[in-house]
């Protein structure tokens, strides 16, 4: 529980501070470790941050979005993933 | 026996496989309308969050530095000094020369019945595109210092990089030109041809001129207003034969992935 409490703050903390794709890197760490819904949240509050008012608006979500429903499905596949 | 419950797994599967489609449908239909209706419900708390820890992040940092400096090597230093100061005077006499040239250009206009003195605020750039991969930046100045949607933002005084695009309490967004979606009337060269800029993103651009159109290398691309703001200078110019149009790349003339600060003046309506 602490570590993906802890893995969430750096997950914010790059939003704010670091690259995209070190973000997107933190993301898929989450992801392998934990089904991290929490990830829709955190896109909200980029978009919600850094999305101009015209053209695509929701990219961090989409992404985010689109790598919980990928790791779900990858998952499901692998038959000796330890399931939290 | 075995039949009858494989059965009835299936169909729990298949109940639980049609829930998470839906939801997932729902949810992907909700922020596909959100994004038609340019609507965004989290922005003034999301920024009310960040300028907080941002400017917290500015004053730590502010404060390293002090403590840093007191360790560095005196002769580096010196070193540094002198060259700064070697920058300095040459800036110094290429300011002004500017400002007698900008002065003189006033006057012109003023002649003219054209006035252009803007009010302008300098800010400090809190995010900048590479933290995301939209193009914007984060200032540290809103509404309560008199920003106002459609402002333009300034670097260096004289090199146009956006506009404001949104205004919160104590901080503002600057959508940049070259942000994908954008489209920006410019003026190319001495001849001052009429072009749309497309944003690229990450400071780049295209733009389409017909093909007799003479445009060069190192033209110098200014917004189309009554102002000089440099938009930027012609990088590369691509003509095929079989195509009408000639194709112009070029990008900001300042990084924008370095920018500390910037200016915003009053827009005269020429937000693009």
């Amino acid at each position: 529980m602490i570590v993906r409490i802890l893995l969430s703050l750096a997950v914010v903390m790059s939003i704010l501070y670091f690259p995209w794709w070190m973000t997107l890197i933190l993301c898929v760490i989450l992801l392998i470790r934990y089904p991290a819904y929490e990830l829709i949240a955190y896109g909200l509050f980029a978009d919600a941050l850094y999305a101009p008012p015209s053209g695509i608006q929701y990219l961090f979500t989409f992404t985010f979005f689109l790598l919980l429903c990928v790791s779900f499905v990858i998952k499901s596949k692998i038959i000796f993933y330890h399931r939290t | 026996m075995k039949m009858i419950l494989r059965q009835q797994h299936n169909r729990r599967t298949q109940k639980v496989i049609l829930i998470r489609a839906g939801a997932i449908t729902l949810f992907i239909g909700v922020l596909v309308v959100f994004n038609i209706f340019n609507f965004n419900p989290f922005s003034r708390v999301a920024h009310a969050v960040a300028s907080f820890l941002w400017q917290s992040e500015d004053a730590l940092s502010d404060t390293l530095g002090s403590v840093t400096i007191a360790f560095r090597d005196k002769a580096a230093l010196l070193k540094e000094n002198q060259r700064l100061l070697g920058e300095l005077y040459k800036n110094q006499s290429l300011a002004l020369s500017n400002d007698a040239l900008r002065a003189e250009l006033t006057e012109l206009k003023f002649l003219l019945g054209r006035t252009t003195d803007r009010p302008s605020i300098l800010a400090s750039v809190l995010s900048r595109p590479v933290v995301s991969p939209y193009d914007t930046l984060i200032i540290d100045i809103g509404s309560d210092t008199g920003v106002h949607a459609g402002d333009l933002a300034l670097v260096l005084r004289d090199f146009v990089v956006g506009y404001v695009s949104r205004v919160y309490g104590s901080t503002s967004q600057i959508t940049l030109y070259s942000s994908p979606s954008e489209q920006t009337n410019i003026l190319i060269g001495e001849e001052r041809i009429p072009a749309v800029a497309f944003g690229r993103g990450g400071g780049n651009f295209i733009a389409d001129v017909p093909r007799d159109a003479r445009v060069h290398e190192g033209d110098i691309i200014t917004l189309a207003n009554i102002d000089t703001e440099v938009f930027s200078v012609v990088e590369a110019v691509i003509e095929e034969p079989e195509n009408a149009f000639q194709r112009l790349m070029f990008k900001n003339p300042v990084n924008i992935f370095n920018v500390v600060w910037v200016e915003i003046v009053q827009s005269d309506n020429v937000t693009p």
